[in-house]
């Protein structure tokens, strides 16, 4: 053993810890890159339409992207403040609307003559602290998330030097394969990504037409929650549900909160294990038990940004394992000469 | 030492470190495994039944276990839920009745001793006292707010992971070979062959267990539920099913079983108890030498330390789950320990000609 392999080993556990340390850091990166490659899908698409530049065709593409936002908005916000102002109205009354609810059921009502006991001052105070906490949180995600925005746009201003980065911190070797490796990680990303995109459309519209129907208020603001929650699988559109049964609950009733819930069962089932397979399968082919292993492993290791990440992760993960891991060691690994195996 | 070989030594670290750090989700993915196994032998024996394509059988014997379940539950549960609710209820009735019967015991045995009530055994008397005090000044001090926001979270962690575990084993019971053609393409390319036979060695293994495990916990059940209508002790159903399901997992769960009968019979005449204690007993050693002998398979037998001591490790090692599934995992441990480590590694350790190690790991042969 020379010195030199010592070494090499060495560094190699310093990063490895140096990168688990920053783990966190590495996650934003890594949410940039997705995002860069969701910038980059719709580039490729007009530069292959038209003859634009790079970044003539990036500012057309956030132009479109601010156009559509702001109309949302506008479509949105007389809507909303208007609700918010009925909601600001009711929430005084909730606590009487839920004791109403609750005394028809006998059982509910010692549970929350418990709760009502427990909710005195010194109890409520811990609340303070949390809330606190949970600003300084909100205004760090909001920092992050400006900087995965920012780095997005960078990366997909130039993608190509920095791939080239990337390139030039591998072996000579291992070059050819790693250029071959990175285009297979981006065309996975980008299918899933597009994948999604079209069945986030479906469930918009599905949730729209449908709430609308129902005559529930704020159908719009809760489609359009409910397909940016259908990007996480499995727990986000559950997530997403939660908005519409809350407003249908406050503003109307019971009933009208059941036929949300059946409607919103109904659509996540069909996108989950109709629509996502369907348009997935010519571009990723994910098992259907990994997407939800990812997402315990992940957000067991890395927390809530690991949970929200963990699918377009499990994709890049996925590509890497079956070239590497799978083609490039496990496939060669005959047996070894010294070792007399059957 | 080549840098290739430091790489590979230092991932393989790297793998150990986040395999331990993630046990739990890997132990949910084992019992996940072990539910798909078992829908998969259903599935198996019905398509060699009926002679039907794969989906369809797939179909038919999911249909057939939410119709099991469904009946059960619908036979069994609203009356195991009110004689539940009644046995909680009288287990304080039978502390209490247990606690008399040890003064009354201790006051007959001083009596005997010297021939007073008043004997010199008061300090004992005084003893059990400050122990029927003690979990009645727990249960009262508690906080039941904060206890009940905490059940409530506890019962809401167990029943995601539930759902967790039946989702994944319903994918994997609708598709098998796609995940173990997947688990395979991670082995190096010389032992491919080789681990599809262990993989397919230990799925027997598994539906092997499972049937057995079937069979004597039936068997069980049955027993305990006619030895106890024989007795006369009150609620039947809700001890015999108990006594079936708490039966999958050995050593612990009969002892636990026989607590709640016990305690049961002990409201109605002291003797009983001590007559359900001796079922149980008859009960469990017929299972064990009997039952259970017959209907294993006989390289599936593990030796009862064995047994043991995999339950201890497992449950170090993994929490209550590990507790639950220390057998099927000490079966396919058995399987692989057998094929991979004693058969392919220290069979062909040519230096060391020890091949008396094999017979006597291979089964159990000895019992």
């Amino acid at each position: 053993m020379s010195g030199r392999t010592l070494i090499g080993a060495l560094a190699l556990v310093v990063l490895g810890l140096l990168a688990w340390e920053l783990r966190l850091v590495l996650l934003v990166l890594f949410g940039a890159v997705v995002l860069a490659v969701a910038l980059d899908v719709p580039i490729t698409l007009l530069r292959r339409l038209l003859p634009l530049s790079r970044p003539a065709a990036l500012v057309i593409e956030l132009l479109a992207l601010a156009v559509l936002g702001w109309l949302l908005t506008a479509l949105l916000l007389p809507e909303v403040l208007e609700q918010i102002q009925v909601l600001s109205q009711l929430i005084p009354r909730l606590p009487a609307r839920l004791h109403a609810l609750s005394s028809h059921i006998p059982q509910l009502r010692a549970l929350e003559l418990q709760l009502m006991g427990g909710a005195t001052w010194d109890r409520l105070q811990p609340l303070g602290g949390q809330l606190l906490g949970f600003a300084g949180g909100a205004a760090n995600s909001t920092v992050q998330l400006l900087l995965i925005a920012l780095l997005a746009v960078l990366l997909a201003l130039d993608p190509r030097s920095h791939q080239r980065l990337l390139l030039a911190a591998t072996p000579q070797f291992y070059r050819g394969r790693m250029q071959i490796l990175l285009n297979e990680c981006r065309e996975a990303l980008g299918g899933w990504l597009g994948g999604m995109t079209l069945s986030a459309l479906v469930v918009f519209l599905a949730s729209w037409a449908g709430l609308a129907l129902l005559k529930v208020p704020l159908a719009l603001l809760s489609a359009l929650v409910c397909a940016v929650l259908t990007f996480v699988p499995t727990i986000g559109p559950t997530a997403a549900t939660l908005l519409p049964m809350a407003v249908a609950l406050l503003l109307v009733g019971p009933a009208k909160m059941l036929q949300v819930a059946m409607l919103r069962l109904a659509l996540q089932n069909a996108e989950a294990f109709l629509l996502t397979p369907v348009l997935l399968s010519r571009t990723v082919n994910l098992l259907p038990t990994v997407a939800l292993m990812a997402q315990l492993c992940l957000g067991a290791l890395l927390g809530l940004p690991g949970l929200l990440l963990a699918l377009p992760l499990v994709v890049v993960l996925q590509v890497l394992c079956q070239e590497v891991l799978v083609h490039d060691v496990m496939d060669r690994w005959t047996r070894g000469d010294s070792a007399n195996q059957r | 030492m080549s840098f290739g070989q430091w790489l590979s030594l230092i991932a393989l670290v790297a793998a150990l470190v986040l395999a331990w750090s993630l046990r739990e989700a890997i132990m949910l993915l084992f019992a996940a495994v072990v539910l798909a196994m078992a829908v998969c032998t259903l599935v198996g024996a019905v398509q060699r039944r009926l002679g039907c394509a794969r989906p369809l059988a797939l179909l038919l014997s999911l249909f057939a276990i939410a119709l099991v379940l469904a009946v059960g539950a619908a036979a069994i549960v609203p009356p195991f839920l009110a004689q539940f609710s009644e046995l909680l209820q009288k287990l304080p009735e039978a502390w209490t009745e247990l606690i008399s019967l040890l003064h009354q015991g201790l006051e007959s045995f001083s009596r005997m001793l010297y021939g007073r009530s008043d004997g010199g055994l008061r300090w004992l008397q005084n003893l059990s006292g400050t122990v029927r005090a003690g979990p009645a000044l727990a249960s009262g001090v508690g906080n039941w707010t904060f206890r009940l926001v905490g059940l409530v979270g506890n019962v809401g962690t167990v029943l995601l992971k539930t759902l967790f575990v039946v989702a994944v084993a319903l994918m994997v019971a609708a598709q098998p070979i796609p995940y173990r053609e997947a688990l395979l393409q991670l082995v190096p390319s010389f032992y491919r062959r080789r681990a599809r036979q262990v993989l397919l060695q230990c799925g027997e293994g598994l539906s092997a267990w499972m049937g057995g495990v079937l069979i004597s916990s039936l068997c069980v059940g049955t027993l305990a539920a006619i030895g106890l209508s024989l007795l006369g002790v009150r609620l039947v159903a809700a001890n015999a099913v108990l006594a079936g399901v708490l039966n999958i997992i050995p050593n612990v769960g009969p002892t636990l079983s026989t607590l709640f009968p016990m305690s049961v019979a002990l409201l109605d005449t002291p003797w009983k108890a001590l007559a359900v204690l001796a079922l149980y007993v008859v009960v469990q050693n017929l299972e064990s030498y009997l039952i259970t002998p017959s209907v294993m398979h006989h390289q599936l037998r593990l030796l009862p330390g064995l047994t043991l001591s995999a339950q201890f490790f497992f449950t170090l090692v993994f929490g209550p789950l590990g507790l639950v599934l220390a057998l099927p995992l000490a079966v396919c441990l058995q399987v692989i320990l057998r094929e991979v480590v004693i058969h392919d590694i220290l069979d062909r350790w040519k230096a060391v000609p020890g091949r008396a190690i094999q017979p006597r790991l291979s089964g159990g042969g000895e019992r």
